[in-house]
Order: C-alpha cells, then sequence, then structure tokens
C-alpha cells in the first residue's frame, strides 16, 4: 500500500529534464509545463494513438517512427490520410527542446501549437481539434489517462497539446558515437577524425554542434521543383528575401531518416554531398557560405560520410521508453 | 426594437447591475442597430444581400479609465465573443470604481500567440487559433453574398497577425461620462461591410496588410449603443 503511493507519487512529481553536458540551455519553458512520468505517458499514447486523425487510420507515428529516428523514411513526400500525399517531406523529430521554431518553413512558433498543423491538414489527418478530444472523452481508455496526468479526466485541447509535448520533448538524442567521443570515452578512427575537420571547415556554420543545426533558414542551392514551387520560408514571413530558404535539418541520426531535403528529393547521402559540390543553383537568396560552392574531392567525400556515421544514434531509434507503448493498446488497434 | 428588448430584459435580469457595483457589458454584433440573426439576410446600400453565419471574436484586457488613467482591469484577460453562443456575448466586471472610459482590444496580443497552448477561451480547440501557421486569430466573420464569386458566394474573414507591421490586434476606447452599471457595445456589421467591397474582398484568411486595415476598420465603427 505505501509503496503503491510512493509509485503514485513518483508519476505525478515533477521531473527535472535533464540537459546533456556541454549542450545549449533549451528554448523550451519548462517551468509553464513541467514534465511528469504520467503526461509524458500520456503524450506517448497520443503519439501513437491513430484516434487524432478524422478515420482513425493515422497516427503521429505513421510519419513519424522511431525506427526511422521519427520521421517517414522512403517516402519523399509523406502520405496522410486515404493515401493523400502532402508536399514536403516529414522531418526528423529529436531535440526539439532546443528548437525555436517548427515545420520546414518556420511557420509554427511553438511546440505546444505545433500537433494542430498534421491534425487539422487535410492531407495529413484531416481532423478537428474538437472532434478529437470529443473521441478521447468519450473513449474507455482516455479520461483516467487525462485524470491521472492533470488530476481532472475532462479532455482539453490544451492538455492533449500540452501532453503531445511532454512526449516530444523526451525525444533527445545525445548517445551518436560522435557524442562518446566528446565525452572522452570513445576515439574517433583516422577517417572520421578527418571527415569531423572537414565538416567544421564546410558545413558546421549552418549545422552547428551541438545539435547540428543552427535553428536559421537557409537556401542551400536547390533548383526548384516545378511540381511543387515550394517557396519555403517567404510563404510564412512574406518577405523576398526568405525565397526558398528551409530551416537547416540537424545531421544527427541521417543513416536512419532518408530520403534528404524538404521534398525529400535526395535518396542517399551520396547524392547530397554531390549536390554541395557540383549542384548549388545561384539565385538572390542563396546561402553566403555556398557562393563559391563546396569544393570536396572523392577522399574528402569518403571522411566526411564517415563522421556523418558517427552521428547516428542506434540507442535512440531502440529506447524502448520512446517506442509504441504496446502494454497500453489491445492488440488490434494503435500505430 | 430587438436590441431595446435585450436591453430592457438584461436590465431587468441582472439585479447585480442594480447595486452600483458591477459593470455588464454585452458585445453585440449589428446591422441597422440590431442584433445580428444568423441566416437572416440583410441589404447592402447596393440592394445586395447578404448573410452571417458566423461571428466570433476575442475581447480582451478590459479596463476602465478616468481622465487616460486605468482605474480597473478585468481579471479574466480573454473573452471569446460568439454569436452562435449567446452567453458569450456578456461579459460582467465586478466591483468597478467610477469611470469615464472604457478600453479592451479586439483580438489577442502577441505575448499568447507566441507561448503555446492555453486553457479556456484560448484554448485551440474553440476554433480561433491557426493551425498552418501560429498565432491567434483575433475576429472569424463568415457568411455569403451573391457579390461574392466564390464557392457558395461564401465570405470568409479570419482576420488575425501578431507580428511586426502584421499586428492586426486593435485598441478601443469608448467614453461615457455616465458610467452606467450596463452598456451595450455595438459591433455594427453594416458600418463594417460599407467600407468592404465583397466582390473584390472576400476571403482573407492570413495575416497581413488587408487583415490589419480590416481589423482596424472594425474598431472605428464600434459604439456604445445608443450613443
Amino acid at each position: 500500500m505505501l509503496f503503491a503511493v510512493g509509485l503514485l507519487a513518483f508519476r505525478t512529481e515533477k521531473l527535472q529534464f535533464a540537459t546533456p553536458k556541454g549542450w545549449p540551455k533549451p528554448v523550451y519553458d519548462f517551468s509553464k509545463n513541467p514534465l511528469t512520468q504520467n503526461k509524458i505517458e500520456l503524450g506517448r499514447m497520443l503519439f501513437y494513438d491513430p484516434v487524432l486523425s478524422r478515420d482513425s487510420t493515422i497516427s503521429c507515428a505513421s510519419c513519424h517512427s522511431q525506427y526511422n529516428a521519427f520521421t517517414h523514411v522512403d517516402h519523399d513526400l509523406s502520405h496522410g490520410i486515404d493515401n493523400r500525399i502532402g508536399t514536403r517531406n516529414s522531418p526528423a523529430l529529436m531535440n526539439l527542446a532546443w528548437s525555436k521554431t517548427f515545420m520546414w518553413d518556420g511557420a509554427v512558433n511553438h511546440l505546444d501549437v505545433q500537433a494542430l498543423a498534421p491534425i487539422t491538414n487535410p492531407l495529413e489527418m484531416d481532423e478537428k481539434l474538437p472532434d478529437v478530444t470529443r473521441k478521447l472523452q468519450r473513449s474507455k481508455r482516455y479520461p483516467a489517462l487525462f485524470y491521472k496526468a492533470f488530476g481532472d479526466s475532462v479532455v482539453t485541447g490544451q492538455k492533449l497539446l500540452l501532453s503531445l509535448s511532454q512526449f516530444m520533448l523526451t525525444l533527445v538524442s545525445n548517445n551518436a558515437r560522435y557524442d562518446s567521443v566528446m565525452r572522452g570515452t570513445a576515439a574517433f578512427t583516422e577517417h572520421e577524425q578527418k571527415g569531423y575537420t572537414l565538416y567544421k571547415t564546410h558545413c558546421s556554420s549552418c549545422h552547428a554542434e551541438p545539435l547540428f543545426t543552427n535553428n536559421s533558414y537557409e537556401n542551400n542551392g536547390l533548383y526548384v521543383d516545378n511540381t511543387l514551387n515550394d517557396k519555403g520560408r517567404m510563404a510564412i514571413s512574406i518577405q523576398a528575401a526568405d525565397s526558398l530558404k528551409f530551416k537547416v535539418p540537424t545531421l544527427r541520426n541521417l543513416k536512419y531518416t532518408y530520403p534528404y531535403m524538404h521534398d525529400g528529393r535526395f535518396k542517399n547521402l551520396g547524392q547530397v554531398l554531390n549536390h554541395y559540390v557540383m549542384g548549388i543553383q545561384h539565385t538572390p537568396s542563396l546561402s553566403p557560405q555556398l557562393q563559391r560552392g563546396i569544393y570536396l574531392t572523392n577522399d574528402d567525400k569518403f571522411f566526411l560520410m564517415a563522421f556523418l556515421m558517427t552521428l547516428n544514434d542506434k540507442r535512440y531509434v531502440s529506447n524502448p521508453a520512446f517506442s509504441y507503448p504496446k502494454n497500453n493498446f489491445e492488440t488490434s488497434e494503435g500505430l | 426594437m430587438q436590441l431595446r428588448f435585450l436591453v430592457w430584459l438584461c436590465m431587468f435580469c441582472a439585479p447585480l447591475a442594480a447595486t452600483g457595483q458591477n459593470l455588464l457589458l454585452h458585445f453585440v454584433p449589428t446591422w441597422g442597430h440590431q442584433p445580428i440573426a444568423a441566416g437572416t439576410y440583410y441589404k447592402l446600400p447596393s440592394d445586395d444581400s447578404l448573410q452571417f453565419s458566423s461571428f466570433r471574436c476575442y475581447v480582451s484586457h478590459i479596463s476602465l479609465a478616468v481622465k487616460g488613467k486605468e482605474v480597473y482591469s478585468d481579471a479574466n484577460p480573454y473573452h471569446l465573443i460568439d454569436m452562435a453562443e449567446p452567453q458569450t456575448m456578456n461579459v460582467l466586471l465586478p466591483q468597478i470604481p467610477k469611470y469615464y472610459e472604457l478600453r479592451f482590444a479586439l483580438g489577442v496580443d502577441s505575448a499568447m500567440s507566441v507561448s503555446g497552448a492555453h486553457s479556456g477561451d484560448l484554448d485551440p480547440e474553440k476554433g480561433m487559433y491557426w493551425a498552418w501557421q501560429s498565432g491567434y486569430i483575433n475576429f472569424k466573420i463568415e457568411g455569403s453574398s451573391p457579390l461574392c464569386n466564390t464557392r457558395r458566394n461564401e465570405f470568409q474573414f479570419h482576420i488575425g497577425g501578431y507580428a511586426g507591421k502584421d499586428n492586426a490586434l486593435v485598441q478601443v476606447t469608448l467614453q461615457n461620462t455616465d458610467a452606467p452599471n450596463e452598456m451595450t457595445i455595438e459591433i455594427p456589421l453594416d458600418a463594417w461591410m460599407q467600407q468592404t467591397d465583397l466582390r473584390r474582398q472576400n476571403t482573407i484568411m492570413s495575416p497581413g496588410t488587408e487583415a490589419v486595415q480590416l481589423a482596424r476598420q472594425l474598431a472605428s465603427v464600434i459604439k456604445i449603443a445608443g450613443r
């Protein structure tokens, strides 16, 4: 009995978000949404539950699967409900506590409201938030889970969004080989070290350590795909200077997150490196760093690739705390 | 006639207002000084018709002032006024001091638009938060008119925007030296529509210059009923 009470207290008590050593302070304000085990677990249930979509066929995990560092692997453009095809490659989810903005064009300014976009997008989940809360309120499972998390079984949009944020905030990837090297518990091979030096020369101004993104928007010289005519950031900022700029993605977990770029046009990293070496299109908003292109020999590409592979975090893609909570679902549902 | 009846009804039903300490506000979208009823056809000066299917707006940070100095501010800063839910159109300010001026903002301030998901009237499930791009929608006015060359002749004004020059939050200041305990705030959509050509402007659902202009125009026509 005492043990049960202790356990209960533990699951509702505030958890401290652990910032990895040497990493910057998170952007997310945890004081406004303090982590608790029950809220994280509610968020995890919701993340994997297709009840969020109009016809209960698509969950967040449909386009953000753990095996792929929470993206939709092998799809250039992600597909949603009724096999409708979206207009962009689903981003890999990790280290979201350090993100200032969300989506390829930064349309969303806060993690708590990010989920509204896929839930309501007709090409993704095509659902309305009041319908979701109504379905959850009527379900056998969720009122009790909301009670455990919030001390109140009434399902609201805010609680749903805050708990989804909590689960997503726990998705921290910092156990790649690179991280072990930085912690001094492993060493780069000669090839990896050469690649690291090349990375620091050619890539690090945008893909800055330790998150491997500087959270800015850049035009990296991709030719415009005229089947999409995606102007990127400009559609949100309405500034011509932002034409063709997209958010700089992280270089972590590239092994799991192919294809690459906002429209998934490159199937492998070789194509990505070749783009930087010889594919850059000169348009007025091209990144200053890319004006003269990047010169890499074949050896350089090989070394760079060796370094990039040290950023893959196997523990991240296999961590059971992030996986489908199968004990909470019936065998016939979920995902 | 209907509005007068509403005022009379509210005076009758609100004994609190008679104590001299509370202020009961009614926010009412009107056409020809009458409360708008959803689905009723109204006539534009051009003899074209229009009807409204929905009117929703945020009224925020209501305060009272004397000679430009704030003497009271609403403890509940955000109210979503929804024509489809009449109880939302009444706002009671308890324990008010003497005042000359009523102030409020039409919309939600940028601080709330950049700080995630909120509760109550600000809960995104109220449908007043943009999903494809962050930020609150300050007001939604929807309906139809044969003037609109759109699907089902619909017009949809979703007016918002919080950043920089696209900030569509507008302030309203109304003078009332009588300092009554009850007031009807008219939101005259007829006066607002007079400044809009529905043939040209009928679908605005993103922040920008037009949204800011429409918000300013709406704020400029808001007045105390009967004055």
